[in-house]
């Protein structure tokens, strides 16, 4: 037997990672570029005070936008604290930053509530990003670029001004009519039932009528907050059709995110979800003339994309494998010792004629590495170091307090419950000072290019610590950007509670002085014209003015790859809108085409795709010529 | 009774179960729990995990049990111990689902006391795990079942009717009322409320361990009374345990009084005793008076 059990354990034993690890570093910089922020973390009232670290775990939120179209991408970061201002830093143009909050009028404050996610979009077609900032107990704000660097708030008359407890959200155009419309996740329920009274009234938590505001289940909760899909009217207001187009369940959601999943030209949901299945919905677009959301169920009628774990915290999308179709990122918790059977999820698209729109999904995330991201929080697909592979990078860590002294226990007792009875606060075991999966390290999974030529998925190697990213911080949101405008893609994040970290990408030259033989990119600003729709069958198609949805494909000597214009995606996150491409040692670029919202396609053959190289392009939708700078 | 076959040809026996077998209403319970979890409760269990368990299970049993004992055998024990291990330890590594019932069903042939295995092999494959894989297993906590507390009512009640069966319901009761009494010493000492500490017997793993990991008949005393002391005695370990916050405690307390067993063996061979004598007299220094006639 004991022969038997240590072979058991032989087998099992750790493995140094081998692999071939490839070139890639930061250093962090956001004391000296200015763009610091220490997150003031939300206090709700005493009475949750046994769980209030639980409670006060998020709300560390980054925008990533050119707010002021100076080429360079700005950051908006929330602080959730009691008369805590959000912060604009505006980016100087060489990746330094400066703080325009009260300039710019967006700071919030939190009055009433806390802030807890912001989104750059042009929701007027305006050619300026405006901003919508998205809060516990407190109105969600939708400031009007005016285009001078200041900001009105105009969420009243907009009617995007829900009180509700948003964690997430999105612009996409999912009617493709050429206006922004707003997807917004929330988390607890709106309103709770009065116990004295019977009563449905507003879910408070600073002001609580009840302390039964909590998940019901680990696993199935469907006591959450109403998720709202506003849809953009195109005369500065908007209408909430949440319900009319199929989004209708309360689960507690933490992340959002749109893409044209099923390459029918319609952008579909995915929805990360907490304490329940996560959603998946398909744009019935391509279909139906009045566009809405079918949620796609497995045979037994439950919602969701496969294997799922209850816990979901973001979503991103992205061409992991540059097969043309786009894949998914989830996160989710894993924790040796107390949690092992969860982990990070890396949703592969595959052909199925047998699932919803033809795409079916494979969870490959263990088999290459992908999965081990601690109590992961934001994680973004991103290709970090230019070599034409999309990376990841995810951030993790739930509650620091004293490392010998956790609430592992607590929580598992917790989660070993049968349905409400977890639903009271004050039933829930005190947390003091306990440390829950705190103290980790974000991961940043750096794609090699597989040895095995016939390999029908990709590889990965985790890298952040020779990569140079240390910190312990809990980290939330992450905006990816080429802030410093050199060509390689840069990183912002938001940790709870924390400093924030600004990691410079220090991996390779600066672009102009990049030849072919090194690592190249280009990085495509693109313009939509709203007001030039296409006629496609019998809808008129438009694309917005950010272009959010707008599809770049780029074919070289080495592969294809694809990009979508995201409108904010990732838990807390979102990167700039400019797509970027990076390129192989000797890789060259044959064509690139751009598919817009409209229906409108544009080809840039050899030569002018080449042109583009190490540039920053904007393209205006229809119009062959392109500036670069 | 198991009906016994021996061909004058073949050298080895097999061994056909009879419906009466105990084992036979546990595998199908199980079977039961498993299919209508994956199917209709979104137990939401691995499959393949699942599937790796039963085959190596059952596979090494019959091996070991043609090689060791030259019977062919239905692997019925195999089986339960692969579905317990299956629907409880949750791991993203599927070579824990190689590894831990192999262990399991090998506890069963290498581990033995009077000619007779004396872990549950469930038992001993989860602990095992827990302990040497490096902390990459888990047991999976009630909530994963469907957090439906109809469905804790209807385990509970066809675990108790399986226990009259098996003639464990005694150890059950001593089991379920000692972690009762040690949840109470737990609020009294601040450990949590009543849900925090009670709450978790409407789970699933509390289910799984109580009618099918703790009754045992290889892995609990021969005595009515002794099971009662057996029971309790379990709880009161888990009970500490818990208050010092050790998670799976009710799985680590079994294995340690499994562990005893022959210990308790040993004793009572060398005094001259029959197994069941040391429980007898556990009775007797406490009651001062002649244990009962025990039906084992």
């Amino acid at each position: 037997m004991t022969i038997a059990l240590a072979a058991g354990y032989v087998w099992l034993s750790p493995r140094a990672e081998k692999g071939r690890f490839v070139e890639v570093s930061f250093v962090e910089k956001a004391g000296d570029a200015g763009c610091l922020n220490v997150h003031s973390m939300v206090r709700l009232s005493d009475l949750f005070e046994n769980i209030m670290p639980w409670l006060s775990s998020v709300g560390a939120a980054v925008a990533a936008g050119d707010y002021n179209g100076d080429g360079a991408t700005d950051l908006y970061v929330t602080n959730s604290g009691r008369g805590e201002s959000n912060r604009l830093f505006r980016n100087r143009g060489d990746g330094t930053f400066e703080d325009v909050t009260d300039h710019a009028g967006v700071g919030c404050g939190n009055p009433e509530g806390a802030s807890m996610h912001a989104i750059w979009g042009d929701v007027d077609n305006d050619g300026d990003l405006d901003l919508y900032v998205v809060k516990w107990a407190e109105p969600n704000t939708l400031f009007e670029n005016r285009g001078d660097g200041t900001f009105a708030d105009i969420s009243s008359r907009a009617g995007v001004d829900a009180w509700a407890y948003g964690n997430a959200a999105t612009f996409l155009d999912y009617d493709r009519d050429g206006l922004l419309d707003i997807l917004v996740g929330n988390y607890f329920a709106d309103r709770v039932t009065d116990e004295s009274t019977g009563a449905l009234v507003r879910n408070n938590l600073w002001k609580p009528v009840t302390t039964r505001v909590m998940h019901e289940t680990f696993t199935h909760a469907d006591n959450g907050g109403r998720n709202i899909l506003y849809r953009n009217l195109g005369d500065g207001r908007f209408e909430d059709v949440s319900e009319k187009i199929g989004l209708t369940f309360t689960g507690w959601t933490l992340s959002v995110g749109s893409g044209d999943l099923n390459n029918d030209g319609w952008p579909d949901l995915y929805l990360a979800n907490d304490f329940g299945p996560d959603e998946y919905y398909l744009n019935t677009g391509a279909t139906e003339s009045t566009p809405r959301f079918r949620l796609v169920v497995d045979p037994q009628g439950h919602p969701g994309i496969g294997h799922d774990w209850w816990k979901g915290m973001n979503v991103d999308m992205g061409d992991v494998n540059n097969d043309g179709y786009l894949d998914i990122y989830v996160t989710n918790i894993l924790e040796r010792r107390y949690k092992t059977d969860e982990g990070n999820m890396l949703w592969l698209s595959r052909v199925d004629p047998l699932s919803p729109g033809g795409r079916g999904y494979s969870n490959i995330a263990q088999l290459v590495g992908t999965h081990d991201g601690g109590w992961g929080w934001g994680g973004k697909f991103a290709d970090f170091n230019n070599d034409g592979l999309l990376d990841i990078y995810t951030v993790n860590g739930f509650v620091t307090g004293d490392a010998s002294h956790n609430y592992w226990y607590a929580i598992q007792e917790m989660v070993t419950q049968t349905k409400n009875q977890t639903a009271d606060a004050a039933d829930w075991p005190v947390m003091g000072k306990r440390d829950l999966s705190g103290y980790e390290r974000g991961r940043l999974f750096m794609q090699v290019e597989s040895q095995d030529e016939n390999a029908t998925t990709p590889a990965f190697v985790e890298m952040a610590e020779r990569a140079g990213i240390g910190d312990l911080y809990n980290g939330r949101g992450i905006a990816v950007g080429d802030f410093n405008l050199d060509g390689w893609l840069d990183m912002y994040v938001a940790n709870q509670g924390a400093p924030s970290c600004y990691y410079v990408n220090s991996s390779g030259k600066p672009s102009a002085k990049a030849k072919l033989h090194d690592h190249t990119f280009i990085s495509l600003d693109l313009v939509g014209r709203p007001n030039q729709p296409m006629s496609v069958g019998s809808r008129l198609l438009a694309s917005t003015r950010d272009a959010v949805g707008a599809r770049v494909t780029v074919i070289t000597n080495a592969g294809k790859q694809m990009r979508e214009v995201q409108g904010g995606m990732g838990f807390s996150s979102q990167s700039e809108h400019a797509v970027h491409f990076g390129f192989g040692k000797n890789v060259t670029v044959q064509s690139l085409r751009v598919q817009w919202p409209s229906g409108r396609v544009q080809n840039f053959d050899a030569p002018k795709a080449e042109k583009m190289r190490n540039s920053r392009v904007r393209i205006v939708e229809g119009d062959d010529k392109f500036t670069t700078s | 009774m198991d009906k016994t076959i021996q061909s004058a040809r073949s050298p080895f026996r097999i061994i056909i179960p009879s419906w009466r077998d105990p084992r036979v209403m546990m595998s199908v319970a199980l079977t039961l729990w498993t299919v209508l979890g994956q199917t209709t409760f979104y137990f939401n269990r691995d499959l393949f995990q699942l599937g790796l368990a039963v085959g190596v299970a059952c596979l090494l049993d019959m091996v070991l049990a043609g090689v060791v004992m030259r019977q062919l055998i239905l692997p019925l024990s195999a089986y339960q111990t692969a579905l317990s291990i299956g629907l409880l330890l949750e791991s993203y590594d599927w070579r824990l689902f190689v590894i831990a019932p192999a262990w399991g069903v090998l506890s069963k042939y290498l581990i033995r006391n009077s000619k007779q295995h004396f872990f549950n092999p469930s038992n001993f494959a989860l602990v095992m795990a827990l302990l040497f894989t490096h902390g990459r297993a888990t047991i999976a906590p009630g909530s994963q079942w469907g957090a439906d507390y109809r469905v804790s009512v209807v385990i509970a009640v066809i675990g108790l009717v399986m226990m009259v069966r098996v003639k464990r319901l005694g150890l059950v009761f001593a089991w379920v009322g000692g972690y009762v009494f040690m949840s109470m010493l737990r609020m009294a000492g601040g450990q949590g409320g009543a849900v925090f500490t009670l709450g978790p017997m409407t789970g699933a793993e509390f289910a799984l361990f109580t009618f099918s990991m703790l009754p045992d008949p290889k892995a609990s005393p021969p005595t009515a009374r002794g099971r009662l002391w057996w029971g309790f005695s379990i709880a009161v370990m888990d009970g500490v345990m818990r208050y010092y916050e050790m998670r799976y405690s009710m799985f680590y307390a079994l294995f340690i009084h499994t562990a005893i067993l022959p210990i308790m063996r040993w004793v009572a061979e060398k005094a001259g005793l029959q197994e069941a004598d040391p429980w007898k007299l556990v009775t007797l220094s406490i009651f001062g008076r002649r244990p009962v006639q025990t039906n084992s």
